[in-house]
């Protein structure tokens, strides 16, 4: 029998900054039923049904001497998952949904993995959807929470408390206001994904036909 | 005076320590039982390179044992799995322990390819290239890849793999069929809900040695045992050959020892309620001895071991054997003077009986299944030595001082007296009723070739194997393809353009899955091909375009171009001696007698005949279908061994013709006819089917049936005698018999079966043979 060979683990070297931005928020974790001001912001993010935005993602490889910069549609909605639809400067797709994974190529071609047949894709599927529903309960579950608040600016670093998610990501630190508005994600390789949600909004509140379509495997 | 004639006990007793000398030295150079099924089953092939492979196969196949653990919390199942891992992994017996996967080992997998990635390409991309030489869609693919949220699963190969060549090639690889995947190092699935997780052994040795066999089952049981108790609610089974053919040698045994037993058993109690003597009993045990001793004895020298159905089928031939001694005791009864010579009188009835049994006997020799053989070899040899026993040691020591109790004779006389009384017509009516039962009763008689009926499978383990089955959708290890050619690489190439059509029959639902070698490894011509397009396409000026576009380093474009040059393809050697392999090696079989071959397992075939076109389509494609072949095998010899009943029936009726003039003939005759079709009748009525075994038992129902009526037609002064003798005959047989129609191997059940009901037709008809001779 085959192993999933993308999914095979590899280790690399861990994140390290010469100067990190997000060394204060990390310096101490909370108790997510304790902290009040952490339960609030989990709460305005769980009011949320549908969240649309338009997204600029720079995605900083080791390896590579310029960032990725690449800019598209994102659509989370509770019940059905989160769909990055990118447009420059390729046309892709790629949609999580607790079902699994769908990633659709500019030629076309789709590469789908079901739950049901990766058991680890779940998890995965389960943290990223928490990321933007706010359920700071299973994030505490994964994570170690750790939580800051300078006026209006709330910020959330995440650290992985399984190995299985700690051999790909090493942290994740969530921003924003009213709605979240930044994503970092440092991979456990040193590479940075950088996302800004832009036009951030809730209209409409429910998903058109196409739209609905995304979730579908 | 009588005088004990000295020739005969001493030849017997020359004969008798040559066969123990023989005996004694296969004991000396060790004993074989066979207890394996497949031994008895005639070679499907013509094509010995076919066969071979097939045998190979089956042979690998039949080592595999699989262990599947269950349980609804995950951290419970995975100390319990670990520890039946280490548990089988000690014990010794199997090699190939596949439970928990190390990192290690799911590392070794990629680093099996990655040398060779410049050899390696996705169907996809490949034919991409090949329609259209430019080097943009490769650079493209591998650039959308980084975009990608799951790029942090391959960046940091991005150094040496700047084109991300083996991801892509990987993610084409076909997943593995079934529920089965990898999670906490584990393969496992979710089965109603609760966690399962696979371990995998290989049997060091054939599952078909009993030593193996009783180990194997033994640490089974030691591990469920101990796995349940210490964990509660754990669900544990276990399948695989070895636990088929370890319950099915257990059974054997017990009911040779069962058969055996009875069957002596019941000779003892008849001897004593009939001859109420010492010496007609212990005399009366000494043709036994010596059958089953001869028997034996020759079958090892022949075969060189004897199988343990055959030990099964003769401890039937117990009943028979002591036809020959009734024979000559119930004569002793008939005169009432000790000295009277007895030989004389019975010699030409058991001489003629002697030789239609064995006459029924061989006719076994005729089907191709070397377990008929055997079983044949096995009884015409134990009734020759009965017989001789009788003929040569007798009339030494069967005539004691006293006469035996004479008591037995009054219910043979009345039977007698009874059968001489019946009209004509009465006889006529009963036989016509008989007749009315056969012509209403064959046209429903049903047949079942299907050689899977023969499978006795407990049914512990049969849900076993169902229950795994399911969970982790093994292919159909009897159903495959096998393809040649003169070198591996021709094999290779051979299996990739036959995937391509198995493929699309996925995608028509004509097939679930397909496992072959070329699934893992592509061929060398499409390995060249490959490097071929990566060649036309990647040059300095198009490498530095992309290194450049990206931000790379600009001394990767260097680094890759050597690598590019250099890079070689991955053999098959090296593939099979990686680990990474392990679970396809099996189809690579390797060097045949005209080049080699590998073999395609198939699994969820809609028409199990569709794969036979394949043969005409693709050269040097072969399909095997042990199950199928094997059936239509016995449908075959079925029919032939109908006709070859029939014939004689024929044979042996002329034989009679000879002897006993023409009405004489049919008397003698008709009893066996009767027998033989009112089985059938039987069969049909009771809504059993019927197969080759069940008429190469009618073989033996003629073969037997035929002394009876022989007795009867020769014996002119002493019919109470032959009364006496065919009584306690048939209910001796019919007790061997009977048992073995009791057993649970379907074999042995339909041979006791239908002779059950064939000789209980043949005694109850025989007697009408002394009429002949009276008109």
């Amino acid at each position: 029998m085959i192993m999933p060979m993308f999914l095979l683990l590899i280790t690399g070297l861990p994140a390290s900054g010469p100067q990190d931005p997000f060394g204060p928020l990390f310096q101490q974790a909370v108790v997510v039923s304790d902290h009040a001001p952490l339960l609030a912001v989990g709460e305005r993010l769980q009011q949320v049904s549908v969240l649309r935005a338009a997204f600029t993602q720079e995605k900083k490889i080791k390896v590579l001497r310029r960032p990725l910069i690449s800019k598209g549609a994102f659509l989370f909605a509770t019940d059905h998952g989160v769909s990055w639809r990118t447009t420059t400067p390729f046309d892709t797709h790629f949609v999580i949904t607790p079902d699994g994974i769908r990633q659709k190529s500019s030629t076309g071609k789709a590469m789908v993995i079901k739950s049901e047949q990766q058991p680890v894709i779940s998890g995965f599927t389960k943290v990223f959807l928490s990321l933007f529903s706010g359920n700071t309960q299973l994030l505490e579950n994964r994570f170690k929470v750790f939580f800051n608040q300078a006026d209006d600016t709330w910020q959330i670093g995440l650290k992985p408390k399984s190995k299985v998610i700690g051999r790909l990501i090493d942290r994740i630190v969530l921003e924003g206001e009213d709605h979240m508005h930044t994503l970092h994600i440092t991979e456990h390789s040193g590479d940075t994904t950088m996302i800004r949600f832009e036009s951030v909004t809730e209209q409409p509140k429910t998903l058109s036909e196409e739209e609905r379509g995304y979730f579908v495997f | 005076m009588y005088s004990k004639p000295r020739r005969g006990p001493l030849i017997w007793a020359v004969l008798m320590l040559v066969l123990i000398g023989m005996l004694g030295s296969s004991i000396h150079r060790g004993l074989t039982i066979d207890n394996n099924i497949l031994s008895l089953l005639p070679p499907t092939e013509q094509d010995p390179v076919v066969a071979e492979a097939t045998e190979q196969f089956a042979r690998l196949m039949s080592r595999k044992t699989l262990f599947l653990l269950g349980h609804q919390d995950t951290q419970v199942l995975y100390q319990a799995a670990a520890e039946a891992e280490t548990v089988v992994r000690d014990a010794g017996l199997f090699h190939g322990v596949t439970g928990k996967v190390a990192q290690a080992q799911q590392q070794a997998f990629y680093d099996l390819y990655f040398p060779h990635r410049y050899h390696l390409l996705s169907a996809e991309m490949r034919t991409t290239l090949q329609a259209d030489a430019k080097a943009q869609p490769l650079f493209q693919a591998a650039e959308e890849a980084l975009y990608s949220p799951l790029s942090g699963l391959f960046t940091n190969q991005l150094e040496s793999d700047p084109l991300l060549l083996l991801p892509n090639f990987l993610q084409s690889l076909p997943k593995p069929p079934g529920r089965l995947a990898l999670q906490d190092g584990w393969l496992g699935a979710d089965v109603a809900g609760r966690r399962h997780v696979l371990i995998s052994a290989d049997l060091r040795d054939d599952a078909f040695s009993r030593a193996h066999q009783i180990q194997a089952e033994a640490l089974i049981t030691k591990l469920k045992t101990q796995l349940t108790t210490r964990y509660q609610d754990l669900q544990f089974h276990a399948t695989g050959m070895v636990r088929y053919t370890a319950a099915g040698a257990r059974i054997a045994e017990r009911e040779v020892t069962v058969i055996g037993q009875g069957s002596i058993l019941g000779v003892i109690v008849l001897f004593w309620l009939v001859f109420r003597g010492p010496r007609p009993l212990l005399v009366g045990l000494l043709p036994i001895v010596t059958g089953l001793l001869a028997a034996a004895v020759v079958c090892i020298a022949v075969f060189g071991k004897i199988h343990l159905i055959t030990m099964g089928f003769g401890a039937g031939l117990i009943g028979i054997c002591i036809d020959y001694s009734l024979h000559y005791f119930a004569e002793i009864l008939v005169h009432d003077d000790v000295e009277t010579p007895v030989l004389p009188k019975i010699l030409p009835a058991i001489t003629m009986g002697v030789l239609t049994s064995i006459m029924g006997y061989l006719g076994l020799f005729t089907a191709p299944f070397p377990g008929l053989h055997q079983m044949a070899l096995f009884s015409s040899v134990g009734l020759a030595a009965a017989f001789l026993t009788v003929v040569l040691l007798y009339p030494s020591v069967a005539h004691g001082k006293r006469m035996p109790s004479r008591k037995a004779l009054g219910p043979a006389r009345r039977y007698l007296h009874f059968w001489q009384g019946l009209s004509p017509r009465f006889l006529l009516v009963a036989f016509s009723a008989v007749i009315l039962f056969i012509i209403t009763g064959l046209p429903r008689l049903t047949v079942d070739d299907d050689v899977r009926s023969l499978q006795s499978t407990p049914e512990h383990l049969r849900s076993q194997e169902l229950f795994i089955r399911q969970a982790a959708d093994m292919p159909d290890a009897s159903r495959f393809l096998l393809v040649e050619g003169s070198s591996p690489a021709e094999v290779l190439s051979r299996e990739e353009q036959l995937a391509q059509t198995l493929e699309t029959w996925v995608a028509e639902g004509k097939l679930s899955f397909f496992q072959g070698i070329t699934r893992l490894l592509p061929s060398p011509t499409t390995q060249r091909e490959n490097h071929r397009l990566l060649r036309n396409i990647l040059n300095r000026e198009t490498v530095t375009g992309y290194v450049n576009h990206l931000g790379f380093d600009p001394q990767i474009t260097t680094g890759l171009l050597q690598n590019l040059a250099q890079s070689k393809p991955l053999d098959l050697q090296s593939w099979l001696a990686h680990d990474a392999s392990a679970a396809l090696r099996t189809l690579w079989v390797g060097r045949t007698a005209r080049g080699y071959a590998s073999l395609v397992m198939l699994g969820g075939l809609t028409d199990v005949n569709a794969p036979t076109q394949l043969e005409q389509a693709f050269t040097g494609v072969h399909y095997v279908d042990r199950v199928s072949d094997i059936s239509q095998l016995m449908t075959r010899y079925r029919q032939h061994a109908g006709r070859l009943v029939a014939l004689s029936y024929l044979v042996i009726f002329l034989l009679l013709v000879w002897r006993y003039g023409l009405k004489g003939g049919v008397l003698v005759t008709l009893p066996p006819v009767l027998a033989a079709l009112s089985s059938l009748a039987a069969f049909a009525w009771l809504g059993l089917p019927v197969n080759l075994f069940h008429i190469l038992a009618l073989l033996l129902v003629l073969g037997i049936g035929i002394d009876y009526t022989i007795f009867f037609a020769e014996n002119q002064g002493s019919h109470v005698g032959t009364t006496l003798a065919v009584m306690m005959s048939a209910t001796t047989t019919l007790l061997s018999f009977g048992l073995l129609a009791l057993s649970e191997t379907a074999l042995l059940r339909g041979f006791g079966l239908t002779i059950l009901f064939g000789i209980t037709t043949a005694w109850l008809c025989a007697p009408v043979a002394m009429r002949g001779k009276r008109l």
